[in-house]
């Protein structure tokens, strides 16, 4: 309110012209003794910028990317306007503009006219008019340099013999490498000839998205649709897995391909996009577990199945002695070896069960759904994910009956979905906790039951607050799938490591990283872009 | 005034405590179909519990309360029963805020009634209508004001066609220009022959609203009266300190 006042009158007031240089740069510049040294650091790194660009040589450049040696018109045009003295002008041109703008500005108190924008969008004070030219330096340097490593310098042949003669006088990268090595990168080990599965799958995948745009973006024709839609997501991953998968035939179209052969970016989506699908329910399920308020276990049974327990732990009577080996530190020999009689044993045991029951019974009221939410999470929360996959992949098969062989990737995915789950829960958890008592109230008031409230009232308003939270898992689960390759399943970025590994390739890990590098970031960008379109939209109305 | 009907709340003795603290303190009253019943009494004295005893959202565990020939009890059913037939405002509105607000209305009535979406709607346009808000239907409640969204949750309450409103302190928590549209609200709704139990300290409302006032203070009821009655002739020491205090 006072702001939209003030910035009125300032607007109306008519400008005063009283010229106090030296009041104005005792107030702004030297106001303050960290100001002034500020001032003069960023004085000095501007000389020296340009200083350095006046003596800069330009980078030297392949124009190898048209074939006659001849640069193309874009590429002559950023050589020229990036070479050093034609910068050396801009950058002191700039300078000088905002140097005197700056001056000009502070002579008024208020700035009236079109170089209002220049003033508060670029030259916002001195410290801001010298950093953001100091900045624009480095950043066109910085294009610069990037520019020239990966286009106009950079050598796109991908036949290994000719890039062999060529490659000690690229200055910039040999994208070769990832041309030739496409479909490894991609999909791995994957069978040539049944690759169009593969290409199956994603025209289905972008099927459904083209017809989720529609359905969602452009009002009531679609919307009838929405609903089939969610479904055919669902099966989606069904279908695609079949595909993928294929069926027990040794040849034809619809051979098995093994996951495997499964690799490169095939396999990191799909890992990421199971793991991310499926953790979110559980997660969701586990958060309102932990809340849960129920009281599993009625308190009599409590107490029968404690009976029960101790009737068990003394009944398992050993028959001879029992020799525990506890390990000690600082004990030499470092184990403290036990003998305990079949009384003692049995009594031991039993003691234990009952206590665990207690534990229960009386820290959790008996409530089960919420003692095996909160082990569960704070097991899992306590251990890295590289441990997760290393049990999911050497101990999940000790427990399991021996002839029950388990796919690897299963394995790892499961162990993603649990690992991420537990995260998932947590930070839902605290979306539920930050909705306020009368909604609950509101919602039970009305007659709502209390899976109906859950479902109407505070889920859609608590997953809504941690959209944010929730988006930057998925987003570290997606890098985190990097992983997997620790338990010799070749993803992406192991499969780069492998093509890098190939002797007309070697050595050319920069090309193969950085393009690693940027399908990651293509990837996690698009997602948190999407969570931020996703907060506007339902946050329409919000409070 | 209406015409009374049968007894449609029964409290006999109900006791309630909060740990050690004993907050109702063995209330025994009725309140007949159409009676309108207003409830004033220091803060803390227990009377948001002992109305949210009414429809299940505190617990009371002594005595017996019966809600439209349902008791009370821990059976979900009676309870969900009961929640159908009775509205609740609260003070600080606990409206949907991720809901338009037709939306807010017509929610129960779809999911716990089971009627149609047009019923719904239908239904929850007229109860909009009914409160003088039928504009806003399609706005979010963080779009209205204070007393825009108060009466909202009234309308929501009415969208259940219950056969009786609780409202705890309606008009609290309302800048004073506002105050005089919900209780025009309410007093419509009175007139209308609805089944009110209001706490409130509008005094106004009280004297030409309710066809009973009562006092209540520690947890139990301390003097109950037509209104006349009560503000002219109180005959507890307690009601007049207390009368005296907010009638100044
Ligand atoms: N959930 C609760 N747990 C413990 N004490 C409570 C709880 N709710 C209310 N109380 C206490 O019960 C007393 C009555 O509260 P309340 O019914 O809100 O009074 P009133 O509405 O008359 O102001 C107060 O002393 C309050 O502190
Ligand atoms: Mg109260």
């Amino acid at each position: 309110m006072t702001t939209t006042t003030q910035t009125k009158e300032a607007v109306l007031a008519v400008p005063e012209f009283d010229l106090d240089v030296s009041g104005w740069l005792r107030d702004t510049v030297f106001g303050t003794t960290w100001k002034t040294v500020f001032a003069v650091l960023l004085i000095i790194a501007n000389i020296l910028i340009i200083r350095s660009g006046f003596g800069a040589e330009p980078v030297g450049l392949s124009f190898d990317l048209a074939p006659k040696g001849v640069p193309t018109a874009i590429g002559s045009l950023i050589l020229t306007l990036t070479s050093g003295p034609l910068l050396t002008i801009i950058v002191l041109v700039l300078w000088l503009v905002g140097a005197a703008t700056v001056i000009y500005s502070a002579s008024r108190h208020h700035w009236p006219g079109p170089t209002q924008w220049l003033k508060d969008s670029i030259y916002n004070g001195p410290f801001g008019a010298l950093t953001t030219l100091a900045l624009g330096v480095i950043i066109i340097f910085a294009i610069r340099g990037v520019l020239s490593w990966t286009i106009f310098g950079a050598e796109f042949r991908t036949d290994p013999d000719s890039v062999a003669v060529l490659r000690d006088t690229t200055p910039g990268a040999i994208w070769g490498i990832i041309g030739a090595n496409k479909k490894l990168l991609a999909v791995g080990q994957y069978p040539s000839e049944v690759i169009w599965r593969i290409w199956a799958s994603l025209g289905i995948v972008l099927g459904l998205a083209g017809l989720s745009v529609l359905a969602w973006n452009f009002g009531s024709p679609l919307k009838s649709i929405r609903k089939p839609l969610v479904w055919g997501w669902v099966a989606s991953i069904f279908v695609i897995l079949f595909l993928l998968r294929g069926t027990g035939a040794d040849t034809g179209p619809m051979q098995g391909v093994s996951t495997i052969r499964w690799g490169g970016f095939l396999l990191t989506i799909v890992i990421a996009i199971i793991g991310i699908g499926a953790s979110f329910p559980i997660g969701v399920l586990l958060a309102l577990g932990r809340r849960s308020e129920t009281r599993g276990v009625p308190v009599l049974w409590r107490w029968g199945a404690g009976l029960l327990l101790i009737y068990w732990g003394l009944g398992n009577w050993p028959d001879d002695a029992v020799t525990l080996n506890i390990p000690l530190i600082f004990h030499d020999p470092p184990v403290w070896t036990v003998t305990l009689s079949p009384v003692s044993y049995a009594a031991l045991q039993a003691f234990i069960l009952v206590g665990i029951f207690w534990a229960v019974g009386y820290y959790l009221q008996g409530n089960m759904i919420k003692t095996f939410s909160v082990v569960f999470i704070e097991a899992v929360r306590g251990v890295p994910l590289i441990t997760v996959l290393f049990m999911a992949n050497t101990l999940l098969p000790l427990f399991l009956p021996k002839d029950l062989d388990i796919d690897n990737l299963l394995r790892v995915i499961v162990g993603v979905i649990l690992f991420s789950a537990a995260y998932m829960a947590e930070n839902v958890r605290g979306g539920l906790q930050a909705i306020p008592r009368g909604q609950y109230e509101a919602a039970m008031a009305v007659g709502l039951s209390g899976a109906q409230s859950m479902r109407l009232i505070i889920l859609p308003q608590a997953l809504r607050l941690v959209i944010p939270a929730i988006v930057g898992l998925f987003i570290g689960l997606f890098k985190d799938t990097t992983l997997v390759s620790i338990v010799g399943m070749f993803d992406l970025l192991q499969m780069g490591k492998t093509v890098v590994a190939q002797p007309e390739w070697l050595g050319l890990q920069r090309e193969t990283f950085a393009f690693a590098a940027l399908i990651y970031w293509v990837f996690a960008f698009s997602m948190s872009r999407a969570s931020q379109r996703l907060e506007r939209k339902l946050g329409v109305g919000k409070y | 005034m209406n015409e009374l009907g049968n007894d449609i709340i029964i409290c006999n003795d109900v006791h309630k405590w909060f740990g050690e603290f004993h907050v109702l303190q063995g209330i025994t009253t009725t309140v007949k179909e159409g009676e309108v019943v207003v409830i004033i009494g220091p803060s803390g004295s227990g009377k948001s519990t002992w109305i949210r005893t009414l429809n299940r959202l505190e617990e009371h565990q002594k005595g017996q309360i019966i809600v439209d020939g349902t008791e009370l009890n821990n059976d979900l059913r009676n309870i969900q029963e009961i929640r159908r037939e009775v509205g609740m405002v609260f003070q600080q509105f606990n409206l949907f805020p991720h809901l338009t607000v037709l939306q807010n209305v017509t929610l129960a009535p779809i999911h716990v009634r089971r009627w149609s979406r047009e019923k719904a709607e239908e239904i929850g346009m007229q109860q909009l209508e009914r409160v003088k808000i039928p504009e806003q239907a399609y706005k979010y409640p963080g779009q209205l004001s204070g007393g825009q969204q108060q009466r909202v949750a009234i309308a929501r309450a009415l969208a259940m066609q219950p056969k009786i409103m609780l409202f705890d302190e309606p008009t609290s928590a309302l800048d004073p220009e506002m105050i005089k549209e919900v209780l025009d609200a309410m007093q419509e709704l009175a007139e209308s022959g609805m089944t009110i139990m209001a706490v409130t300290h509008e005094m106004g409302f009280a004297r030409g609203v309710a066809n009973r006032v009562i006092f209540f203070d520690q947890g139990n009821i301390v003097e109950e009266k037509p209104p006349n009655e009560f503000f002219d002739n109180p005959e507890e020491e307690r009601t007049k300190l207390f009368l005296s205090q907010i009638l100044h």
